[in-house]
């Protein structure tokens, strides 16, 4: 697609999600709770048959849906991958999923898969680089897409931009929607002492689409992105930051490892609406309206 | 520096070379960069050796955790992943297994263990195989007397079939229990030949007659139904009794 001309928008999805696990399915099934929406990992519901395929229809039939990938390598210098697009393009229509997100990193070379979010140096070069791949999965998808912040363990000494400058221009450039995982922000937040609110500050609120909430693990002299804790303090603390800022905005709990019970994350997504609710609240009052923009007039000066 | 350059560097760094990498890059918080990049190498190898945990459970509980995830390990680090579906890793590895069995070997004491691997990597296939279609019976019916003979045969996707040299398919069964682990078991070596299929999303193995074997191989190669019919004088039943189980769904020309 030319510049210029835009890509259709997917449609919203409201309040707060939770991904959505095998081991909790058929607990999902059997009791229907009232959760607004799932998040599928993409790359986890590829297979051709079988139970996964049953459970994806099951799934799909009673709540809406997202997907979210972590396979295509979006980063990468080898070319992108084609089919791997095409199925994810197959799983969307077959599930009728919402909205399709990736990660901002690479994941392979040379055909070596890591199966892990490598970072990308913020240079001028990976830029050009991540929205010409971009446009060419949105012209391929026909649609949006929704790009992810990732964590990570180290950073370039060749880098040009900081975290938050390089998502906006990535995504001005790009024409493509964000999702912005709030752990993730706070993990690089401590492990590079890089302010968090002011990444947030950076990003076009118009194109944040989907926030992701999950836990970090302490590990010696650095957080380790998990996935395996509940959502720590400090994150909630962003989300509230996050969510004054950028209004209501879909939010996910995120848990891949170690996984609870059932209800554990049902408590993370009710405290999640709870903030999600008190955010409405105070948009809607002129008066609190009024109050919240001075506090965060006062918090950028 | 060209991206492509930066993450040759990295890939470099993951094979243990981190010698060009580490001047670019420096550690999150208080790790140094070569921590920095043992987190990395980490992370991929620990989804890998999960991946392997998962499609290899039996392996794993007759030669303990300790020693499978020694043994998974290595291979990880010799086996990098060449496919973005994770339930492709592990290919090889019942030949990896089978290069240390060895006589001196610590795992000659398990010397059906690159079976097992062998018949594990059939079921964790099958339980992620498309569907199976039905046979075609009256499209079948409709073949001229002259068509029938070249006509080729297809399995059900899920269907696959495995010679071993040890009676893994019994070994396997004893360990579908909620045991975690069970002592190494001691067993006579015997030819067993194994079909694997899924029924009601659980894959599982029977042991089928030589004769079944051979008919699964030659429609699996893509002979033809004429070729088929003539490897053994039962061979047209055989071939009747794997349709009606469904274990041969289609045809072609």
């Amino acid at each position: 697609m030319k510049r210029g001309e835009q890509w259709p928008v997917p449609s919203t999805i409201a309040g707060v999600g939770i991904g959505l696990r095998t081991p909790h399915i058929p607990e999902v099934l059997d009791t229907t709770p009232a959760i607004p929406w799932f998040e599928l990992l993409a790359d986890n519901w590829l297979a051709a048959g079988g139970l996964s395929l049953d459970y994806l229809h099951a799934v799909s039939e009673r709540y809406p849906l997202t997907l979210h990938g972590v396979g295509l390598s979006l980063g990468g210098s080898d070319p992108l991958d084609l089919g791997y697009l095409a199925n994810i393009k197959r799983l969307k229509e077959r599930c009728g999923a919402v909205w399709y997100s990736e990660h901002l990193c690479f994941s392979q070379f040379r055909r070596h898969h890591y199966h892990d979010l490598c970072p990308l140096p913020f240079t001028h070069e990976a830029l050009r680089h991540v929205i010409e791949r971009i446009r060419k999965v949105q012209d391929f998808l026909g649609e949006q897409i929704l790009i992810e912040n990732v964590s990570s363990y180290l950073r370039y000494r060749v880098s040009q931009f900081g975290e938050g400058e390089f998502l906006a221009r990535v995504a001005e450039g790009a024409d493509c929607l964000l999702l912005v995982d709030l752990n993730n922000l706070y993990v690089n937040q401590i492990n590079h002492g890089q302010d968090a609110r002011r990444v947030i500050d950076c990003l076009p609120a118009q194109r944040v689409r989907e926030i992701h909430l999950a836990g970090y693990q302490e590990k010696a002299g650095f957080l380790l992105d998990a996935h395996n804790h509940p959502v720590a303090e400090p994150v909630w603390w962003l989300y509230n930051y996050a969510l004054r800022r950028w209004g209501q905005v879909a939010t996910l709990i995120e848990w891949d490892h170690d996984l609870p019970p059932w209800s554990v994350l049902m408590g993370e997504q009710r405290q999640a609406t709870d903030y999600h609710a008190s955010t409405l609240c105070k948009h809607s009052s002129g008066a609190l309206g009024a109050e919240l923009r001075a506090e965060l007039e006062a918090e950028q000066s | 520096m060209t991206l492509r350059a930066l993450q040759h560097d990295y890939y470099q760094a993951m094979q243990g070379n981190d010698s060009a990498l580490k001047a670019r890059v420096q550690g999150a918080g208080d790790l140094s960069t070569e921590q920095a990049l043992a987190v990395y190498r980490n992370n991929t190898e620990q989804t890998l050796l999960s991946v392997l945990q998962q499609s290899f459970s039996v392996c794993r509980m007759l030669v303990g955790e300790r020693c499978f995830n020694q043994l998974a390990l290595r291979y990880c680090r010799t086996h990098p992943s060449s496919s973005l579906d994770l339930n492709a890793y592990g290919e090889l590895f019942p030949n990896f297994i089978d290069q240390r069995l060895a006589p001196g070997e610590p795992l000659q004491v398990v010397p059906y263990l690159g079976d097992m691997a062998r018949l594990e990597w059939l079921l964790q296939r099958a339980y992620h195989a498309a569907n199976r279609t039905g046979f075609d019976f009256s499209r079948f019916a409709r073949l001229t007397p002259e068509q029938q003979p070249d006509v080729r045969f297809t399995l059900a996707p899920d269907v696959a079939v495995v010679a071993v040299q040890w009676p893994v398919a019994d070994i396997w069964t004893m360990h579908q229990s909620d045991a975690d682990t069970l002592s190494p078991l001691l067993v006579e070596q015997a030819l067993q030949h194994v079909l694997v299929e899924r029924a009601a999303y659980r894959p599982q193995p029977s042991i089928i007659d030589r004769q079944m074997y051979d008919l699964v191989r030659a429609i699996d190669s893509g002979r033809s139904f004429a070729d088929i019919v003539s490897l053994e004088p039962d061979s047209a039943q055989k071939l009747t009794d794997a349709i009606q189980r469904n274990w041969v769904t289609g045809f072609y020309d």
